[in-house]
């Protein structure tokens, strides 16, 4: 039966092949043709003969319409009209390959909008402090304790040292100071706030760092006492509209303080982070506090320098360093240097430096920025070889075009030309695409913001990618059609070399290569992560709660809450105390037997009675402290197992020390090691003493069983009922989540490579399917035979998957000792890193061997619906 | 069937005056250039659609896409106001022709009316 429609469709395709005619003309035709039939068929025709005598009729017209469509735009300028030619071929050529131009095109904007988000976020953490007019000169101070025990780089440093220093080193421009204050209670009026970001500084510090200040003047803000600078989203929150200036915020139901600026909120990429400053002098050392001041040996302060224009960095650090050791007595037996660490360094050079405080200042993993930089350079490797395979392959299927393309007269060039258009045609649809959505995602929040600088990037980048992926691929695909004789091109007969390291194999092997490899990495970092989760910190994190208890009158209402807990059923026990949040303070320890000089740097808590009971700490030698000694809140001191060992003294229960500001302190208890900082640091020397101050925090212990939303919901009445003014929030966290907290830069690390490695290996899924998809067609004649000869399924799905699976399996097993090696050297950054166990990599062979698998299954599914006789019937 | 210059030369005239009378799309043109010429005039595609596309870009017609109701696609053209003007200064020139030659060809010509 002949099919009318099916005849005009292919009639209509035949004209696309026309470059002259532009789609409107084709449809305009294909009315007029149409008409032309309606009314032939009205005569009485047949479909078929209406259809045949049209076309004869027309064949001749349709040529001179060509031409004659060709000459009005030959008026315009040829070589315009030649490339437009290129594009309209090339967008059909891409319409008529769709599946192909789909894989094609995603794979393509998959890789690069993974590459572009990476260099988005390294743009952003590259970015850190740079916008400070005098950053090249600034410096912060740190002190580097170099002891037998290890070395440390200490990041606060000493109240004296600022001054001291600016009035003693003519090359220091500036020195100013921050004091971070504990979180603490911020009330304006009714409304009272937990704060967290709270700094003490000087005027100078403004004056050093290009924080804008929106209202208030640079020159003397933060010079008198009890006033305080907020920044824009502060003054939102507490005085919506109004403006703050002049208006009085209370500090922790201790002090008025007035505002007399705005600033500018913090930068995100800014390594200090801020909502409030309080002027320096308003900082008063409380009772019952070391040091004064004037203090060389209180560690408690960032201390930030200025050198003047073309200081000699070497001198002023030797310098500095003479000034400390010449004012700090205790500092003669140990070596302690200066460091004057270049503020442009802080965020990504303070690996080494600790950060108080669970996280003074951010900071970032240089290591990490670099491991991404190199999943962005393998992602885009995938992407490219995916195009190349299946370009490469999909060469086969285009000769007969080719063919007549040569016998029309169309020289190398033009060919090559027409690749050319074409290849790029689809990178830049894709490096289009991929910005799209980039930009969506970003819109979206989960990526930074774009900054002007990073799409000046992306763009560079982008015009780079394209521009080289479509020139390579369009000429290595053009050149190699171009050479192919006319003949063979038309018989489908390409000299196909089948050697066994072609060139294409080598890219398949490589790019299965790096899907492995990176399926085995993004194993091995979320065990290490999940070992560190895991691992025993030699006390308990379940079911305890941590809430910070501040704000008015907290010693008296200590107790009182004591009680209020103790009434209720599902508390098992509770103490003040440490947020175990990885900060601790320090002091120097020495047993009154050793030498005067000799000291052990020690970490310490503070603690209240049952501490031992909330995180079971155990306690191996001597008690923990006891209510009913009252010696033991004066002047005892429990040791940890590692500090134990350190000391070396002979029944250490009951000796005598110097500890913490205690000339006379007596080790009442040896304690089993646990890990008060996170799992990157080994087990310091550590102590416990009595805190009986007010307290910063309370931990509570609920008991084992009860529901935890019940439970907290139950302490949160209980807090109501013991703070009924409301001016004094329960904020609280549960220890595991602060824990886990402590490894967030590991975290974040690890979601991102998540991301990237399955965008990565989604990408190469593409580009295997698509790559198997063309060899499977390509073999299809083959293939029909066979199974004309009787050939089974399983001999089918070996003709189709002979290649693959035994590149994917050798691929996977080449990645092994290179992730292996890489991986070691980041495991060993850590001072507790996880067992690296054959698994992971087993795993990671066996799911790529499977997904390749899979994919070639689609295929042989395909290949067995093909009806061989109908196949071979056309030939 | 007239010459090639002649042809050339009336297409425009042509066109014009049969969009002046309503608006039509190509087939139908052809058609009634067709039967007014009791079968003289057989225009081709290849005379008729590039004229219109550049009369279109010229202005003095415009086309426009219109959907059937048996869905098919169908560009009907009709003539502007400047199309209008330019037919009575085409319209002018011809009959200036025709008067000439039927003066020396001793013709009478019928519908002479300017």
């Amino acid at each position: 039966m002949f099919d009318l429609d099916a005849a005009i469709r292919q009639w209509r395709r035949s004209l696309r092949s026309q470059p002259a005619f532009e789609d409107g003309d084709i449809e305009e035709l294909e009315d007029h043709f149409r008409s032309k039939i309606d009314e032939l068929l009205n005569e009485g025709l047949s479909p078929k003969k209406a259809f045949d005598q049209v076309i004869k009729e027309d064949y001749p017209n349709l040529e001179l319409l060509d031409r004659q469509f060709n000459d009005e735009r030959k008026l315009k300028s040829t070589a315009f009209s030649m490339f437009r030619n290129f594009i309209k071929v090339g967008l059909r050529s891409i319409q008529k390959h769709r599946t192909y131009s789909t894989i094609n095109i995603v794979g393509l904007t998959v890789g690069f909008a993974c590459v572009f988000g990476i260099i988005i976020y390294l743009q952003q953490e590259l970015s850190y402090d740079q916008y400070h007019e005098n950053g090249k000169d600034i410096y912060r101070a740190n002190l580097h304790f170099i002891r037998a025990s290890g070395e440390i780089h200490y990041p606060i440093i000493p109240p004296a040292f600022g001054p001291e220093i600016k009035s003693n080193l003519a090359e220091i421009k500036a020195a100013t100071r921050l004091r971070y204050a504990y979180p603490i209670i911020m009330r304006h009026e009714q409304q009272s706030f937990f704060e967290q970001r709270v700094f003490f500084a000087e005027n100078e510090f403004l004056q050093m760092f290009s924080f804008p200040l929106l209202q208030g003047n640079v020159d003397d803000v933060l010079k008198a006492p009890n006033t305080i600078v907020i920044t824009e989203e502060m003054s939102k929150k507490y005085f919506g509209e109004v403006s703050p200036m002049g208006q009085i915020i209370n500090y922790n139901n201790e002090i008025d303080l007035q505002v007399v600026g705005i600033l500018k909120d913090i930068p995100i990429n800014s390594h200090l982070d801020f909502d409030f400053l309080i002027s320096f002098n308003t900082f008063k050392v409380g009772p019952g506090g070391l040091e004064p001041l004037t203090s060389w040996r209180w560690l408690g302060f960032l201390t930030y320098l200025q050198l003047h224009e073309g200081a000699n960095l070497a001198d002023v650090t030797q310098k500095a360093t003479d000034l400390f050791m010449a004012n700090n007595n205790s500092a003669s037996n140990r070596k302690v240097d200066v460091e004057l660490q270049p503020l442009n360094n802080i965020y990504l050079g303070s690996g080494d430096i600790s950060n108080p405080m669970g996280g003074l200042f951010r900071i970032n993993d240089a290591e990490n920025l670099k491991s991404l930089a190199i999943v962005a350079v393998l992602i885009i490797v995938i992407a490219f070889f995916n195009y190349f395979n299946i370009l490469a392959a999909l060469m086969y299927t285009r000769t007969k075009e080719i063919g007549v393309r040569k016998i029309l007269g169309s020289s190398r060039l033009r060919i090559v030309k027409q690749m050319l258009v074409e290849t790029c045609l689809v990178v830049i649809i894709s490096g289009v695409l991929s910005l799209g959505l980039v930009w969506l995602v970003s819109g979206l929040g989960y990526l930074p913001a774009m900054s002007s600088q990073a799409i000046v990037w992306v763009l560079l980048l982008m015009l780079g990618l394209c521009l080289s992926f479509g020139m390579i691929n369009g000429l290595y695909l053009g050149t190699s059609l171009a050479s192919q004789g006319i003949l063979s091109l038309l018989r489908n007969n390409l000299v196909v070399k089948n050697a066994r390291f072609s060139l294409r194999k080598v890219v398949l092997l490589v790019q299965y290569g790096i899907s492995a490899a990176l399926i085995m990495i993004s194993f091995i970092v979320v065990n290490q992560l999940s070992y560190w989760n895991k691992k025993d910190l030699g006390y308990d994190q379940e079911g305890i709660m941590v809430a910070g208890f501040r704000g008015d009158d907290v010693q008296n209402k200590k107790e009182a809450f004591r009680n209020v807990l103790n009434g209720n059923s599902m508390v098992s026990s509770i103490t003040f105390g440490p947020a175990l949040d990885g900060s601790a303070s320090g002091s120097p320890l020495r047993p009154k037997e050793w030498p005067e000089e000799e000291v052990v740097q020690t970490a310490y808590f503070g603690v209240d009675y049952d501490f031992d009971k909330v995180i079971g700490l155990e306690v191996l030698e001597g008690r923990f402290f006891d209510r009913a000694i009252a010696s033991d809140s004066v002047n005892a001191i429990l040791i940890n197992e590692t500090l134990a060992e350190r000391l070396d003294l002979e029944n250490p229960i009951g000796k005598r020390v110097e500890f913490a500001g205690m000339a006379d302190a007596m080790i009442i208890g040896i304690f089993k090691d646990f890990h008060h900082q996170s799992l990157h640091h080994e087990i310091a020397p550590m102590a416990l003493e009595m805190w009986l101050g007010p307290p910063r925090n309370v931990l509570v212990k609920f008991n084992a069983g009860v529901d935890m939303t019940q439970a907290i919901r139950s302490v949160a009445t209980n807090w109501q009922e013991a703070f009924p003014d409301g001016d004094f929030p329960l904020e609280y966290k549960m220890l595991t989540e602060q824990i886990s907290g402590l490894y967030s830069q590991e975290q974040d690390f690890a979601t991102l490579l998540r991301v990237f490695t399955g965008l990565a290996i989604f990408v190469a899924i593409l580009g295997m399917y698509g790559f198997s998809a063309v060899s499977a067609h390509l073999k299809i004649k083959q293939i029909c035979i066979r199974r004309v000869l009787g050939a089974e399924l399983n001999q089918v799905a070996k003709v189709v998957s002979k290649d693959f699976l035994l590149l994917s399996f050798l691929a996977s097993l080449l990645a092994v000792p290179v992730v292996y090696w890489l991986m070691d050297q980041w495991l060993n950054r850590f001072a507790y890193r996880a067992p690296v166990g054959p698994e992971y990599f087993v795993i990671a062979i066996v799911l790529v061997t499977v997904i390749t698998a899979l994919t070639l299954a689609i295929q042989v599914r395909k290949v067995m619906q093909v009806r061989p006789a109908r196949l071979l019937r056309n030939e | 069937m007239s010459s090639k210059e002649l042809t050339g030369a009336s297409t425009i005239p042509i066109i014009l005056s049969v969009l002046s009378t309503g608006e039509n799309y190509g087939y139908a043109i052809i058609k009634q250039v067709k039967e007014l010429s009791q079968g003289k005039l057989e225009w081709s595609e290849p005379m008729l659609y590039p004229v219109l596309h550049r009369l279109d870009k010229q202005g003095l017609i415009t086309a426009e896409w219109r959907v059937l109701e048996n869905g098919r696609k169908r560009k009907y053209y009709a003539i502007t106001a400047e199309g209008r003007a330019a037919l009575v200064d085409k319209k002018q020139e011809w009959l200036d022709v025709m008067a000439t030659m039927g003066q020396l060809w001793n013709l009478k010509l019928t519908g002479y009316d300017v």
